[in-house]
C-alpha cells in the first residue's frame, strides 16, 4: 500500500514573464517501511516535489495522494491539516525551536498532536533514549553539536505519529560519519515504525543507504541505481577521499 | 509547555523592555486616576463629615468653590423656617498665612465653636480656636513645618496654632479653622456670611431643604448635592487634563509592547515559518503572540500597579497634598485596558505571522 502517490504532478513558477516548469508530469508513489532518496543537481525540483508531497503546496496539475488524502484541491488550512496530522518535516537547518530545550522541542511536537503533560514529557524522553540523546534532552540546541541538533530533528519527526516522514538535505550540514549514522537511524526507524521516507540529498553516500533512488532533473524523475548515481558524479556531488 | 512563555525568556531583555514599558503605562494609568479620585475625595471630606443636612449658599451658588455671600440677617427668617432645629453660619476667604520661613495658601473658615463647621477630624490638639487662636490642615502643617504652638500671621493677625486637623485639604489650599468672631474680623465683613449649615430633625430633610429655599435670597442645597456640586468643580477643571495623561500613558504602552513583540516575531520569522511548516494552523501562531503580548500586558500591570502604590507612598512624603484614592474598582477597569493594550499590541505583528512563507524553511 502506497502512502504518498503522485500522479502527473506538474507544478510550474513564473518569474517575470518567464514560466519555470520544476516539475513535468512526475509520477511516484512511496510504500510504507520504505526510504526513497532522490537525486539530483541544484535547482532540478527536488525541493519543490518534497513541499507538494509535504502539503506546503499545491501542484500546478495532477493529484498527490497522502496517506489516502487528495490534497491538490485543499485550502491553507486544511493543508495546514494534513501536514499536523500525516506529514513530518526533517530540515537541512534542524530548525528546532531556540528557546526550548531538545526534550521540550520532542514534546511540543507531540502536544500539537493531542499528548498531554507528563504523558507527552515521557514519550519524548524515550525517543530521545532511543536516539542516545537522554542524557542531553535538557539542553537547548545552540548548545548542542549539528549531529545531535539533527537527530533531536528525527526524534520530533518521528514523535508526530506522522503517515510520512519528508527529509529535506538531513545530512548536508554532517560529516561522513554522523551523515551515514543518521541515515542508518532513518531507514531503521522507517521500517521499526512502519514509516515511509522521502529524502533529498546531494550526498550519494547517504543516498546509498536508501531502499530505492531516483534522479530528479529538468522536472523530469526516473529511478536510478546507486551504482548510476556514484558514476553521474554531479559538480555539487564531490567523493571523498578513500570512498570507493 | 508554552513557547510563548519560552520565547520571552529566552529574550530576557526585550522582554524586560517590554514589561517596563507596560509597567510605566500602567504606573502613570493608576497614580492619575489614584491622583484623581484622592483629590476627589479629599476635597468633599469637610462637607461630606460636617453636621449639616442642608448647606444655605447665597443666590447664583451651588459649590463650596463658586463665591457665596448673603445678609446675615437673612439667617433669622432660615431659623424661623419649619423644621430647622440648627443654623450655624460659616465666614471665610482665601488667604496666605505667613510665618518667618514662607507664605502659605490658605482657606480660613470662621465657625462658631459650639456650633458645626469646625475641623472634622482633630489630629492633634484642640479643635475649638478661640480669638487669636487657629487650627490648621495637616497638609499645610508638613507643607510649612508649622506645628502645634507655633504663631503664623494672617492680615494684620497672628493666631496661635492651638490644633492640626485633618480633612480639609482642598488640593490648591488648605482650611483653616479660626472662630466666628475672628474670622469677622481677618475678612472684614460683619453684615454677610458665606455659607449656613442647617441641621433638622424633620425626616423629610427635602422638604425642609425647599423650604428654606424659598426663603429669598439664598439657595438651599442638600449636603449629598452640595458635596457632589463641589467635587464637579474639580471633574471640570482636572478630568481633560488627566484624560489626556491617560491616553498618552495607553499610547505609549501599546506602541512599546507593540514594537517589542513584532521585532520578537521578526527575530522568530523562521520559527513561525516552521511551526507553520509543522502545521500549527493560523490561529496557533497568533496565539504564540497574543500570549507573549499579554504575558507582557499582565506583567506590566502587576507591576506598574505596586509601582503606582509606591510612587505614591514616596511623592506624600514629599508633597503632602498629594491624595490618592485606589478602588479596586479602577484597578479592575485598569487591568481590562491594559488586556485591550496588549491585544491591540499583538495585531502589530499579526499580519506579518499570516503571511510567513512555509516554504522559506526549507532554505539553509
Amino acid at each position: 500500500m502506497s502512502i504518498l502517490k503522485l500522479v502527473q504532478v506538474t507544478k510550474e513558477f513564473s518569474l517575470g514573464e518567464r514560466k519555470v516548469v520544476a516539475l513535468q508530469a512526475v509520477d511516484f508513489e512511496l510504500g510504507a517501511q520504505e526510504m526513497v532518496a532522490l537525486l539530483g543537481p541544484s535547482g532540478s525540483g527536488k525541493t519543490t516535489l518534497l513541499t507538494i508531497a509535504g502539503a506546503l503546496q499545491r501542484p500546478t496539475s495532477g493529484t498527490v495522494e497522502i496517506d489516502g488524502t487528495q490534497i491538490e484541491k485543499m485550502n491553507e488550512s486544511q493543508l495546514a491539516v494534513v501536514r499536523r496530522e500525516k506529514v513530518a518535516f526533517i530540515f537541512q537547518s534542524y530548525n528546532l525551536l531556540a528557546a526550548l530545550t531538545a526534550l521540550e522541542n520532542v514534546q511540543y511536537m507531540l502536544e500539537l498532536k493531542g499528548y498531554r503533560g507528563r504523558h507527552a514529557r515521557e514519550r519524548a524522553k524515550g525517543l530521545l533514549d532511543m536516539l542516545s540523546l537522554g542524557h542531553r534532552a535538557n539542553e537547548l540546541p545552540k548548545r548542542l553539536s549539528g549531529g545531535e541538533q539533527q537527530r533531536v530533528a528525527v526524534a520530533r519527526a518521528f514523535a508526530s505519529d506522522a503517515k510520512l516522514i519528508l527529509a529535506d538535505e538531513p545530512t548536508a550540514n554532517l560529516d561522513y560519519e554522523r551523515a551515514t549514522e543518521l541515515v542508518n537511524l532513518l531507514k531503521a526507524l522507517s521500517r521499526d515504525l512502519a514509516i515511509p521516507v522521502l529524502m533529498v540529498t546531494h550526498d550519494y553516500r547517504s543516498a546509498g543507504h536508501a531502499d530505492r533512488l531516483f534522479w530528479l532533473e529538468g522536472g523530469a524523475m526516473r529511478p536510478v541505481a546507486a551504482e548510476q548515481v556514484a558514476r553521474m558524479a554531479p559538480p555539487v556531488m564531490v567523493r571523498p577521499e578513500g570512498v570507493a | 509547555m508554552s513557547v510563548a512563555i519560552r520565547n520571552l525568556a529566552a529574550g530576557k531583555m526585550r522582554t524586560l523592555f517590554s514589561v517596563l514599558g507596560v509597567a510605566v503605562a500602567t504606573l502613570l494609568l493608576t497614580f492619575v486616576v489614584g491622583l484623581y479620585r484622592g483629590w476627589s475625595e479629599e476635597l468633599v471630606t469637610y462637607i461630606r463629615d460636617t453636621d449639616a443636612q442642608i448647606w444655605v449658599v447665597g443666590d447664583g451658588a451651588d459649590s463650596f468653590f463658586t463665591p457665596s455671600l448673603f445678609f446675615r440677617t437673612t439667617l433669622i427668617e432660615v431659623q424661623q423656617t419649619k423644621g430647622v432645629t440648627k443654623v450655624d453660619e460659616l465666614v471665610g476667604r482665601p488667604m496666605k498665612l505667613r510665618t518667618a520661613d514662607g507664605r502659605w495658601d490658605s482657606y480660613i473658615l470662621g465657625h462658631n465653636p459650639e456650633g458645626s463647621g469646625g475641623p472634622v477630624h482633630v489630629k492633634k490638639g484642640s479643635g475649638t480656636p478661640k480669638i487669636g487662636e487657629i487650627v490648621i490642615d495637616d497638609v499645610l502643617a508638613r507643607t510649612s513645618g508649622l506645628d502645634v504652638g507655633d504663631e503664623v500671621s494672617a492680615g494684620l493677625r497672628t493666631l496661635k496654632v492651638i490644633g492640626i486637623s485633618t480633612g480639609g485639604n482642598l488640593v490648591l489650599a488648605q482650611l483653616s479653622f479660626v472662630n466666628l468672631e475672628e474670622a469677622r474680623i481677618l475678612v472684614g465683613l460683619g453684615a454677610v456670611v458665606n455659607f449656613a449649615l442647617i441641621s433638622t430633625d424633620d425626616p423629610d430633610v427635602e422638604a425642609v431643604r425647599a423650604r428654606v429655599d424659598a426663603v429669598p435670597g439664598v439657595t438651599a442645597i442638600s449636603a449629598g448635592i452640595f458635596a457632589s456640586n463641589s467635587q464637579k468643580v474639580l471633574q471640570r477643571s482636572v478630568l481633560p487634563i488627566l484624560l489626556v495623561i491617560v491616553i498618552m500613558a495607553v499610547i505609549v504602552g501599546t506602541i512599546v509592547v507593540g514594537l517589542t513583540v513584532y521585532t520578537a516575531v521578526i527575530e522568530k520569522e523562521r520559527e513561525f515559518g516552521v511551526l507553520k511548516a509543522l502545521g500549527v494552523p493560523g490561529t496557533g501562531l497568533l496565539r504564540v503572540v497574543f500570549e507573549q503580548s499579554l504575558v507582557c500586558g499582565a506583567a506590566g500591570f502587576a507591576l506598574g500597579v505596586v509601582g503606582a502604590y509606591f510612587v505614591s507612598a514616596v511623592a506624600q512624603l514629599f508633597i503632602p497634598q498629594v491624595a490618592t484614592l485606589f478602588r479596586w474598582q479602577d484597578i479592575g477597569l485598569i487591568l481590562v485596558a491594559t488586556g485591550l493594550m496588549s491585544l491591540v499590541a499583538g495585531f502589530l505583528p499579526m499580519q506579518r505571522i499570516l503571511r510567513i512563507d512555509t516554504l522559506s524553511v526549507f532554505k539553509a
